[in-house]
């Protein structure tokens, strides 16, 4: 049980992962974003394309120092991402990051092993 | 039957009552500034503070005028048009020089003037900036004849079409053919073609047409003029110019190049008269120039001088004086006082009354730093209004510490190079802090006023600007490795300027925060009712804390049912502000920011707002074509 769910939590992370870069591509090509062509909105697309890389290797390695490490850079990346995306009042990218938080946790709550 | 008929009269009297269309004074938008008076102020009613946060998109309209500069790309254009609502139409006029005629309800452009111009060339002049057309319309109109309700633009070069409003067709008595080259009267250092991008002023039958130029090229330059001029025929009645005739050859502008507000009932139209070249260093001009920096009242019929007030003595700051003043009446000490406001870039408000001149609220000469650049003498004092607070600080805020911090300390290191002892610090060759910015303070748009309670709002900016003096010869070196980089050139003049905004290398501020605020006051006791940041710095797309406010250009609205209506900020929203209060009550994203002042009309019992979404490279990069207008649902 607890394994299905630090899977699903994974996944949930890439999922997240993959709306966040879906999300920052619509709302730089975009005029009514207000936000399009914009660095930011770069940094944005950048990062969540790296989150889906981060849980990629997670879920493939699934546990020792490697996937402890990209565990905590995954961590980072949503908080960083979340951040940008509050800055840039982006409200989908912003959801994509709470639901990528959801799964982090549910990855790191559910048994010994690593995300 | 008939015998009892007269006793649904007065119920068919009041059917009729009701079912009219009501029109009242401020249901149009006839001017750039709402009305002739520029009180920006509308008599709508539907809209309240209570159901404005259910405005939405009416229509919208891309007018395919916009260019966002770069290579290959005619430059940047800058849109700062107010639409105006008259004769049934929405009209707007275009950085291309083109003027919509557009339904109030729907958008649909019902037809389309575009004025044949060098601008047309994209490799000849091309400044991409308008600020908007005026309207006149006969008092005594003949049936069935064209040019009875005539738009009038000017272009780059110094033209002025008029245009019928009805067909979009030139008025072909008017000038060559429709066309007057008020250009022909720059007779004196022809530097550039007279740039028409104000709207003109009307009163009566008279055109009133001041002119922009190429500001901080030439210290000799054209000289400042503003020409009176038949509204049918382009005939000229009178010109008055603001510079003593022996300086006209060697120092120019002195010009009017932003709106005037008209007295109807007095005959007198409100000149905001600008600063003179060279712009930065006056050594060449130390004569008085009474009219420099001013606001001036002429007899409308005649030109000749009523009076006149100078806001800045010897100006070296390019404090031109920008906008229109508002004319109001204000009740106080139990009389009716005629008066008129008149904001500046240095954040200051005049309370002048309109007949005389005279100060309602105080103005005090105050001393003020010496220069220590050769060959200038400047001001020992300078007039400053003690009434109404001014709305940027006297001194430096401070220090930004993020700013500071993210640069390792480039901020305070720079800092402690430049010269300042608070506003009105000459400039110097080491560099002075200038808290009187080139880009204002207050800027074109100015305040708008509520004429039944008197309460006065306007947007302003904070900026901190470096004023660097170059001697000649170091300059010309500098420009011919770097060109335009090195700063204004000031031809003819021994020392050019370098002008730039106080920024640490990644481009922030290094100035403390609000960019920029709205405030209120009450003109019957000059007291603040309440000031707040207002707007967003947006960088790279992030929006910057609210508590920041944002660099602020164009103007406010008023509507009698308390709202604020203003777009100018930098994030590209438009807003709803409470006038009581301040609180923004709605707020909406457009294409660009709004650098324009809104207009407000009412058609067909329902209430419109629109704004020019144009952008104009100052206040943000984004520039559009977007005019949109909102309104409440059905």
């Amino acid at each position: 049980m607890s394994q299905s769910k630090r899977v699903r939590g994974g996944l949930l992370v890439l999922l997240a992962g993959l709306i966040g870069a879906a999300a920052a591509a619509y709302d730089y090509g975009t005029v009514s974003t207000g936000i399009d062509h914009s660095g930011g909105v770069l940094l944005v697309l950048a990062s969540s394309l790296l989150m889906v890389a981060g849980g990629l290797v997670v879920l493939v390695l699934d546990s020792g120092l490697i996937a402890g490490i990209f565990t905590f850079l995954v961590f980072l990346d949503i908080l960083g991402t979340g951040f940008a995306a509050h800055m840039l009042e982006s409200r989908l990218i912003m959801g994509a990051m709470v639901l990528a938080a959801i799964g982090w946790l549910l990855r790191t709550t559910n048994g010994r092993r690593a995300l | 039957m008939t015998k009892w008929a007269f006793l649904f009269l007065p119920g068919a009297f009041v059917a009729v009552a009701l079912l009219w269309p009501v029109r009242s004074v401020g249901e149009d938008w006839s001017d750039f500034n709402g009305n002739a008076m520029a009180q920006k102020y509308s008599t709508a009613t539907q809209i309240t503070p209570d159901n404005v946060k259910n405005l939405a998109i009416a229509w919208s309209v891309h007018t395919g005028d916009v260019s966002p500069g770069g290579a290959g790309n005619l430059p940047k254009t800058a849109w700062q048009s107010t639409p105006l609502f008259v004769n049934n139409t929405v009209y707007v006029s275009t950085p291309f020089y083109r003027i919509f005629a557009i339904e109030p309800d729907t958008g649909k452009v019902k037809w389309i003037y575009a004025a044949k111009t060098i601008s047309n060339d994209p490799k000849a002049q091309f400044h991409g900036k308008n600020r908007g057309i005026a309207y006149w319309a006969a008092a005594s109109p003949v049936a069935g004849q064209p040019c009875q309700k005539v738009l009038y633009l000017g272009t780059v070069e110094g033209q002025l079409h008029a245009i019928d409003a009805d067909s979009g067709q030139l008025c072909q008595g008017f000038g060559d053919h429709g066309i007057l080259n008020v250009d022909q009267w720059n007779t004196i250092n022809h530097k550039f073609p007279f740039e028409l991008n104000q709207s003109v002023s009307i009163y009566k039958d008279m055109l009133i047409v001041g002119w922009a130029g190429v500001d901080w090229s030439w210290q000799d330059s054209p000289p400042g003029s503003v020409f009176g001029v038949d509204a049918r025929t382009g005939e000229k009645k009178w010109d008055f110019q603001t510079e003593p005739e022996n300086m006209r050859s060697k120092i120019g502008t002195t010009n009017v190049w932003a709106s005037m507000s008209v007295d109807a009932a007095n005959g007198l139209v409100y000149l905001p008269v600008s600063s003179p070249e060279n712009n930065y260093w006056g050594g060449d001009r130390l004569q008085d120039m009474p009219y420099a920096t001013s606001v001036t009242a002429l007899h409308a019929d005649t030109g000749q001088v009523a009076w006149v007030r100078q806001l800045v003595h010897h100006d070296i700051w390019d404090i031109d004086t920008n906008a229109a003043p508002t004319l109001v009446d204000i009740p106080k000490d139990g009389q009716t006082i005629p008066a008129l406001v008149q904001t500046t870039k240095q954040g200051f408000l005049f309370v002048l009354n309109r007949l005389t001149g005279e100060p309602v609220y105080p103005i005090e000469e105050r001393s003020v730093p010496k220069s220590d650049a050769p060959g200038e003498v400047a001001s020992l004092t300078q007039p400053v209004p003690t009434g109404l607070e001014p709305t940027t600080p006297w001194n430096f805020p401070g220090i930004s510490e993020i700013a500071d911090l993210a640069s390792f300390g480039q901020c305070s290191k720079d800092y402690a190079g430049y010269r300042d002892e608070g506003k009105f610090t000459p400039p110097s060759l080491k560099g002075t802090i200038s808290e009187t910015p080139t880009t204002g303070g207050m800027e074109w748009g100015g305040g708008a006023v509520d004429p039944n309670s008197q309460t006065y709002v306007v947007n302003s900016s904070n900026v901190i600007q470096v004023y660097k003096l170059i001697p000649r010869q170091e300059f010309d070196a500098l420009y011919a490795k770097i060109g335009r980089a090195a700063g204004s050139t000031e031809y003819e003049s021994p020392f050019a300027a370098h002008i730039y905004t106080f920024l640490n290398e990644w481009g922030m501020p290094c100035w403390k925060p609000p960019y920029g605020t709205m405030s209120s006051y009450d003109l019957k006791t000059g007291k603040l009712l309440w000031r707040h940041p207002f707007g967003q710095v947006q960088q790279w797309g992030f929006y910057m804390p609210e508590s920041w406010g944002s660099v602020t250009i164009g103007g406010p609205v008023i509507t009698k049912t308390g709202l604020i209506f203003i777009g100018a900020s930098m994030d590209s929203r438009v807003r709803a502000l409470d006038l009581k209060t301040g609180e923004v009550l709605w707020k909406s994203l457009v294409e660009a920011p709004v650098v324009a002042t809104p207009a407000v009309y009412t058609y067909k019992g329902k209430q419109y707002v629109v704004f020019a979404a144009g952008g104009n490279g100052i206040v943000a990069p984004r520039v559009s074509d977007q005019l949109i207008a909102y309104a409440l649902p059905n």
